[in-house]
C-alpha cells in the first residue's frame, strides 16, 4: 500500500487541471477544500472523481462521493475502493 | 379530595428570545425584543414597531418536516408547535408510537393563520379553488394549533383550542388545571400562540390602541406603568407548559418548576363600566379575589404579582383594582411587574408567554425588571410604592406568584403559582 | 429562500466535455438523460439542468444543511424553456432560467409567486477574488438601492457552509441572497421575504 505522500502526490498531479487557485494548490494538504480553497468549478469536480476512478481502477458509487470534498476524503474513498478489490492496483496497469 | 396539579414542563418562543434558556437570560437582564419595521411604515401602519421571534429556516426544521412545511405558511401555528414540542421534552416526556390517552391539549390562540387565510382567499377570488392546496383547512381552522400539537405528540385526551383574546393563554392553563383537578386527563399541555404582522396587527392600529411615538426607538416603545405610556406595541409567539397531577409526575420522578393552587376566570358582561374593550371594575376584583379564596391563601401571601398592564391609560386602573381585590397598598403591595414592557403585547399569546416567565422566576428566584417606566405614572405612584415596581433584576425568592390576564370581551383570568418543595 | 448559478458558455466549452465517458451517469438520472439525448439542443439542456440542480442545492443549503456533492439527489422537470422544478427530498425548488448566446443563468427559490431580483453582469478580470469581491458589491448596491440602507453599512459574511449573508452594521438582514461567477460573467440575486 503506498504511503500518504506518494498519494497526496498523485491526488495533485490529478487535480492540477481545474486548480483556479495557484496559492492554494502550492500549499495544498488534507484540509484543502476543492471548492473553497482550490477554487475549482463543481463541474469539473465530476472530471476529478472520473480521472481518479480511471487512475486507480476503481468505480466510486453516489454515497461514496458525496463527502469528497476535500483531499483527506478523496484520500480515504480512494483507499477504501482499492481495499474493496483485495489487492492495491499498479497505477500503471490500466490504459 | 382534590388532585393538585404541578407544572412539569416549558416551552416559549418569544419576541426577546427563541428556546427557554434564551428567554430566561433576556427577561433577567431585561432584554427588549421590539424592532422597527420599514414594511409596516411602507403600508401606512402608525406603529412601525412590534416583536417577532426570530426563527431562521433551519430552526423551523428541527420542529416540522419538509413535508409539514409544503404550503405552510403560518407563524402562529409554527411558534405553537416549537413551544409546544419543547414544554413537551422539557418534561423529559418522549413521544411514543402509540396513543396517550392520558395526555391532552388546550392550545388557544386569536385567530388561526391570518397569512394563510389572506394567500387562500387572494387564490379563491382569481377562481382558482384547485391551486389551494390540501393544507389549508387544517391551518386555517380555529383548533389548527391543537391539531398539530396533537397529531405531533400521539395525545389522545382531549384536544381542542380555547379563545379568550388576551386572557387566552392564561385561560388555557386554568381549563387544564381544571380538567386534571377533575381527575380528567393526567396531563395537559397548555398554553397558546399568536400569528406575527400586518394581518394580525393592522386592526389595532386601526383602533388607535398602539404607540406610534417610537418608531425611532422601538426598545423605549413598550412602557407599562410610565407616564409616558401612549399605546401598546404588538408583538407574537407562543408559550407552552406541560400540566400534571402530583401523583403522575412524582410517579415518574419528573422535575417540578412550581404547584397551581387555584385561580378565577369570570367576565364584567360588558356592564358597569365594562365594554368590549374596557375592564368592568368589580369583575376584576372579583376574579382576583375568587383566585385567593379558590387557592385557599391569604392576600399577603402573594410575593409577586405578574400583571397584564399593556401600556395603556388602564393600567392604572388595573393596579386600583388589584390594590382593592388584595387590599394592600403603599409598601405592603406585592412586587409586581409587566413582561410586557420586553415583549409588547403578544396577543393570545401574551397569557402563555407571561405564565412561563412567572414560573421561570419562582423556579429560579428573581424579579425580572420593568424597563421603560423611568417616569412612573403618578397615580399609580400614589397607590402602591413604586419601590415595588423594580426596574433593575431583583434576586428574590418567592414563594405564591399570582398572574392575570384581562382580555377584549371584558374576560378575565387570574391564576396563582406556589413554588413546590417536596 | 434563494440559489443561483450562472454558466459562462465559451469558457464551459473548454473546461468540461459533458460527452466525456461517464460524465452524465455522474449527474443526472435516467429521465433526465432521457430529455438530454431527445433534444435539439442536448448542450444548452445539458447546462440548463445543471445550473438548476446547483441553483436549487445552494437553496437547500439555506435550511441549514451541510454541504455534499452528489447532483443525483436533485430531480429536474422542465415545464416550459424558462420555468421547470427542482425536487430534493420532499423540498420541490422552483426555477426559472434564462438562456443567453453567451451565458445560461439560473435562479432557484421556494415558491412560483416569488420575485427575486436577479441580474447579471460582465466580470472584467479573471481573478476569481476579484471576481468575488465584485460580485459582492454589485449585490450590495442593488440591495441599498432597493432598500435604502447606507451601502458603506452593508456588507456580506459567508457562514461556515459558504452560504452568503448580508449584514447591517454587524446584524445579519432577513434577506436571502445568492452569488455566481464564472468566466466573465456573474450574477446576484436576492430575495427581501415579507417579514411583517
Amino acid at each position: 500500500m503506498k504511503d500518504k505522500t506518494q498519494m497526496i502526490a498523485e491526488m495533485k498531479t490529478i487535480i492540477k487541471p481545474y486548480v483556479q487557485d495557484q496559492e492554494a494548490f502550492e500549499s495544498l494538504n488534507e484540509n484543502t477544500h476543492f471548492i473553497d480553497d482550490l477554487k475549482v468549478n463543481s463541474a469539473n469536480l465530476v472530471d476529478i472523481i472520473l480521472d481518479i476512478e480511471d487512475k486507480y481502477d476503481i468505480e466510486i458509487d453516489n454515497d461514496s462521493m458525496e463527502k469528497m470534498l476535500n483531499v483527506k476524503a478523496a484520500l480515504e474513498v480512494v483507499e477504501e475502493k482499492i481495499g474493496d478489490s483485495g489487492i492495491p492496483r499498479n497505477p500503471e496497469s490500466k490504459g | 379530595m382534590k388532585t393538585r396539579v404541578v407544572i412539569t414542563g416549558l416551552g416559549v418562543v418569544s419576541p426577546n428570545g427563541v428556546g427557554l434558556e434564551n428567554f430566561l437570560n433576556a427577561i433577567r437582564s431585561g432584554k427588549s425584543g421590539i424592532e422597527y419595521y420599514s414594511q409596516l411604515d411602507e403600508l401606512g401602519f402608525s406603529c412601525c414597531i412590534g416583536g417577532i421571534p426570530e426563527v431562521s429556516e433551519k430552526l423551523k426544521r428541527e420542529y416540522l418536516t419538509e413535508l409539514q412545511l409544503k404550503g405552510f405558511n403560518s407563524s402562529g401555528i409554527l411558534y405553537g408547535c416549537m413551544a409546544g414540542m419543547d414544554a413537551w421534552k422539557d418534561a423529559g416526556l418522549s413521544v411514543s408510537e402509540g396513543v396517550d390517552y392520558e395526555s391532552g391539549t388546550i392550545f388557544g390562540t386569536g385567530t388561526s393563520s391570518v397569512e394563510k387565510f389572506r394567500e387562500s382567499v387572494s387564490k379563491l377570488d382569481e377562481g382558482k379553488v384547485r391551486r389551494l392546496g390540501s393544507t389549508v383547512v387544517a391551518q386555517t381552522m380555529a383548533s389548527g394549533v391543537s391539531a398539530y400539537l396533537g397529531g405531533i405528540l400521539g395525545l389522545g385526551n382531549q384536544v381542542t383550542t380555547n379563545s379568550s383574546a388576551c386572557s387566552t393563554g392564561t385561560e388555557a392553563i386554568m381549563m387544564g388545571y381544571d380538567r386534571i383537578s377533575a381527575g380528567r386527563a393526567k396531563r395537559m399541555l397548555v398554553g397558546s400562540c399568536s400569528d406575527h404582522g400586518r394581518y394580525m396587527w393592522g386592526g389595532f392600529d386601526a383602533m388607535r390602541v398602539l404607540t406610534y411615538k417610537h418608531n425611532d426607538d422601538p426598545e423605549a416603545g413598550s412602557r407599562p406603568m410610565s407616564a409616558s405610556a401612549s399605546g401598546f406595541v404588538p408583538g407574537s409567539g407562543a408559550g407552552a407548559l406541560v400540566l400534571e397531577s402530583l401523583e403522575s409526575a412524582l410517579e415518574r420522578s419528573a422535575p417540578i418548576y412550581a404547584e397551581i393552587l387555584g385561580g378565577q376566570v369570570n367576565s364584567g358582561g360588558q356592564r358597569n363600566g365594562g365594554t368590549m374593550t374596557a375592564p368592568n371594575g368589580e369583575a376584576v376584583q372579583r376574579c382576583i379575589s375568587g383566585a385567593i379564596r379558590n387557592a385557599g391563601i391569604n392576600p399577603t401571601d402573594i410575593d409577586l404579582i405578574n400583571g397584564h398592564l399593556t401600556a395603556t391609560s388602564k393600567d392604572c386602573f388595573e393596579i386600583q383594582n388589584w390594590s382593592e381585590a388584595l387590599g394592600l397598598s403603599g409598601e405592603k403591595f406585592p412586587w409586581i411587574n409587566s413582561l410586557k414592557s420586553m415583549v409588547g403585547h403578544c396577543l393570545a399569546a401574551a397569557g402563555s408567554i407571561e405564565c412561563v416567565a412567572s414560573v421561570l422566576q419562582l423556579k429560579h428566584g428573581f424579579i425580572s425588571p420593568n424597563i421603560n417606566c423611568e417616569d412612573l405614572n403618578e397615580d399609580i405612584g400614589q397607590l402602591i410604592s413604586p419601590v415595588r415596581i423594580p426596574q433593575k433584576l431583583i434576586k428574590k425568592d418567592s414563594n405564591i406568584v399570582a398572574k392575570a390576564s384581562f382580555g377584549f370581551g371584558d374576560v378575565n383570568t387570574c391564576i396563582i403559582l406556589k413554588k413546590y418543595e417536596n | 429562500m434563494i440559489g443561483n448559478d450562472i454558466i459562462d458558455i465559451e469558457r464551459t466549452l473548454l473546461e468540461t466535455d459533458w460527452q466525456r465517458k461517464g460524465f452524465i451517469q455522474k449527474v443526472f438520472h435516467p429521465d433526465e438523460q432521457e430529455l438530454i439525448h431527445s433534444s435539439d439542443d442536448p448542450f444548452g439542456l445539458v447546462w440548463r439542468m445543471w445550473s438548476m440542480k446547483e441553483s436549487a442545492y445552494k437553496l437547500f443549503l439555506q435550511t441549514g444543511q451541510d454541504r455534499f456533492f452528489n447532483p443525483l439527489r436533485l430531480r429536474c422537470m422542465i415545464s416550459s424553456s424558462e420555468e421547470g422544478f427542482v425536487k430534493i427530498e420532499e423540498l420541490q425548488i422552483y426555477t426559472r432560467s434564462k438562456s443567453d448566446p453567451d451565458f445560461i443563468f439560473t435562479s432557484a427559490s421556494p415558491n412560483y409567486a416569488d420575485e427575486p431580483v436577479d441580474n447579471v453582469f460582465n466580470l472584467t478580470k479573471t481573478d476569481t477574488h476579484f471576481q468575488s469581491k465584485f460580485t459582492h458589491r454589485q449585490l450590495l448596491k442593488s440591495i441599498a438601492r432597493k432598500t435604502n440602507l447606507n451601502l458603506r453599512r452593508l456588507n456580506v459574511r459567508k457562514t461556515d457552509q459558504n452560504v452568503p449573508e448580508v449584514f447591517y452594521d454587524g446584524q445579519k438582514l432577513g434577506i436571502s441572497v445568492s452569488l455566481t461567477h464564472h468566466g466573465d460573467y456573474g450574477a446576484y440575486s436576492w430575495i427581501r421575504p415579507i417579514v411583517v
